[in-house]
């Protein structure tokens, strides 16, 4: 279990991450939706370690801890970035082998973890070619495999599946079903609405760094003091007004 | 993971990027030794080292209004001068390479721009000559180009000595005197010494009588081994080195543009092992990129690598040092590629102009400020532990070497640490 306390990241003057209080609770899968800007990448980044400029407290299985400056906490957490983080002048093979190797595993675990990367990705035809010779699909679901490389048990995914042709987004979509239903707790930031509703239990709405609302679909509408049956779309709209976002 | 693992790991990915881009690694070693080529040739023949051209030379044009047999002789002799290249040129077969200017034309190409130099050799010489009193020569000039006038002078005044086995100069003082009004007896006595004196002044310049050589050289030196050159080769290997490696270190940017560094700064392993393993990977490419351009500098200059390996590996992996942990200092400081690629080469042109990467400033007499910059900069103490091995052989017991590797040791550490303070400042500090 994944709990924020207080949480507040701000970059100068601008408070990314304004006072959120959230929980995660093991084997789920918790949504962050929200607008561009709405600081889900930056939340993202406290609990996954990037940095350790914020304040609050993050706490994992009732303790408190520092991620960034934390081994053993990042060693049972997995990232897969917004951005294609794979090296493009590798093979897909090599990629899983090198994250593999940082992340920890031996020689004899890193193979088994990348043939099961590989067929995660669907590559498996394609392990000994360069990323730079993939389709943009190839590499988010290479970029995905590689973030679950380890087979850490929290997994957060930053926006996993901007930019990919049905298909594509269809195989991370199984992919991640499949994970959450080996009981994996998986951390989903997105703001697409179907993304969330298909696999979310729970979403956190944020806006401007605040939590707007967090629970199922049916609490956030009641939350919202909407009519029961309304889409998320229509909640979350409610929630953070119609006004453009440039983020 | 553990730190230096993750660092090895890291390290080798980089390697294995860096050559799998056959191009990129192609160009970055053939412009290098390019470089080397060149400035070494250059180096050569400015000092006489590679035994082509003992001294610089102005090009100069002569129209021969007199057209004599002793103006003819006089115009050989110039071409036979070291300091001058006389125009137009004389081709093998006896016949001028284009056809001469007469005085006129001459001047207007001054006038132009198109010539910098000409003597005009007026008419009379001859007769003037014969008689021992001033010749009618005229040197026109653009006056900008002071050095090449004075080595034109020099030329000619050792033609006319030499056409005149010296009478020209004292003739010039015995009308001196008379004009003086000096008795005619004390004039022909003048005469008869002034005479003697060049005789003997023409003995000293060939090497005899008042001063005498001895010519030393450390015997470890290899007899092939050429000041100008070994400094050429020692200063592009630094430069390049600088610039090869501030551009592998900046691949640091590159991760943090494309993503990747996201990623590893989430993985399991401490983060100051990325930038241990960019400072080993640059280390290993400059390791690589430096024995190529010393073992070029042997093969065509004979620099003398063979003498002392062992100083030689010490001097080359302390420059690399100080040049990665440079490289990483830019890169952690640097918001952009761009900054970094502006910041980094504007530091390494005036480090290698300081430092002696494009010429031997330690030879001029600096002055206090320009020689404490000079030693600011690691081409300095690179390029000085390098002559003290290939020119003055000495080896790593030596103190000359030993403060060029313990500087360049020193300066890696201060910028090792320097970087890893800025890196988590701009990559750790912004969540």
């Amino acid at each position: 279990m994944i709990q924020a306390k207080q949480l507040c990241l701000s970059y100068g003057e601008r408070l990314a991450v304004d006072h959120l209080e959230f929980t995660i609770e093991q084997g789920e899968c918790f949504g962050l939706l929200g607008p561009n800007g709405a600081g889900k990448s930056s939340t993202l980044a406290c609990l996954s370690g990037l940095g350790d400029g914020w304040t609050g407290t993050i706490e994992v299985q009732g303790k408190a801890v520092r991620p960034a400056k934390e081994l053993a906490v990042r060693r049972s957490f997995g990232l897969v970035p917004q951005d294609l983080a794979v090296y493009e002048g590798m093979t897909a093979r090599e990629n899983l082998a090198f994250f593999g190797e940082l992340a920890g595993l031996n020689a004899g675990e890193r193979g088994t973890a990348i043939d099961r990367g590989l067929a995660l990705a669907g590559l498996e035809d394609r392990a000994d070619d360069r990323v730079d010779q993939f389709s943009g699909g190839m590499k988010r679901r290479l970029n995905l495999a590689v973030g679950d490389v380890h087979q850490p048990p929290v997994l957060f995914l930053d926006e996993p599946t901007v930019g990919v042709d049905p298909q594509s987004r269809n195989h991370i979509f199984e992919t991640l079903e499949s994970l959450a239903s080996e009981g994996r707790t998986l951390v989903y930031t997105t703001h697409y609405m179907e993304e969330a509703e298909r696999l979310c239990q729970r979403i956190l709405i944020m806006n401007e760094g605040k939590s707007l609302g967090c629970g199922t679909h049916e609490e956030l509408t009641a939350q919202a003091e909407l009519p029961s049956g309304s889409t998320l779309e229509d909640v979350f709209l409610h929630m953070t007004g119609r006004s453009l976002r440039d983020g | 993971m553990n730190f230096f693992p993750a660092a090895v790991a890291l390290a080798r990915k980089d390697l294995r990027l860096f050559f799998r881009d056959r191009t990129g690694m192609l160009l970055g070693f053939l412009l290098p030794i390019s470089l080397v080529t060149i400035f070494g040739y250059l180096m050569g023949l400015m000092s006489g080292d590679g035994g082509s051209s003992p001294m610089a030379q102005a090009s100069i044009w002569v129209a021969d209004e007199d057209q004599s047999e002793s103006s003819q002789a006089f115009v050989a002799l110039l071409r036979e001068s070291p300091m001058l290249r006389v125009r137009p040129r004389l081709l093998e077969d006896g016949t001028l390479q284009d056809e001469p200017y007469d005085a006129a034309t001459l001047r207007q190409r001054v006038i132009d721009g198109d010539t910098d130099l000409a003597l005009i050799v007026g008419n009379g010489f001859a007769d003037a000559i014969a008689h021992s009193e001033l010749a009618p020569l005229t040197l026109v000039r653009d006056p900008g180009r002071q050095m090449e006038s004075q080595l034109a002078r020099i030329g000619v005044v050792q033609a006319l000595g030499e056409l005149t086995e010296g009478r020209v100069f004292t003739s010039m003082m015995a009308k001196q005197m008379r004009d003086a009004g000096t008795p005619e007896v004390m004039i022909q006595g003048m005469e008869q010494v002034s005479q003697d004196q060049y005789q003997m002044f023409q003995g000293v310049m060939q090497g005899e009588g008042l001063v005498a050589t001895e010519d030393h050289a450390p015997p470890e030196r290899d007899e092939d081994v050429s000041y100008a050159q070994a400094q050429a080769v020692g200063g592009i290997a630094v430069m390049m080195v600088l610039f090869g490696l501030t551009a592998a270190a900046t691949t640091l940017l590159r991760e943090r543009d494309e993503g990747t560094m996201r990623r590893l700064l989430s993985l399991p392993m401490p983060p100051g092992s990325i930038l241990l393993g960019k400072a080993l990977s640059t280390m290993v490419v400059g390791m690589i990129q430096i024995m190529l351009l010393f073992a070029v500098g042997e093969v065509l200059f004979g620099i003398g690598i063979w003498r002392d390996p062992l100083t030689l590996f010490v001097l080359m992996l302390s420059t690399v040092a100080a040049a990665s942990a440079f490289g990483l200092l830019i890169a952690s400081w640097a918001k952009t590629p761009k900054q970094a690629e502006g910041m980094s080469t504007l530091i390494i042109l005036v480090m290698s102009c300081l430092g002696g990467s494009w010429f031997p400033l330690q030879m001029l007499d600096l002055p206090a400020a320009i020689e404490v910059a000079m030693r600011m900069t690691i081409n300095h103490w690179s390029v000085s532990g390098f002559q003290d091995l290939f020119w003055k052989a000495q080896s790593l017991g030596d103190s000359g070497i030993q403060a060029s590797v313990g500087v360049l040791w020193l300066f890696a550490l201060l910028a090792s640490l320097l970087a890893h303070r800025l890196f988590r400042r701009n990559y750790l500090g912004r969540a």
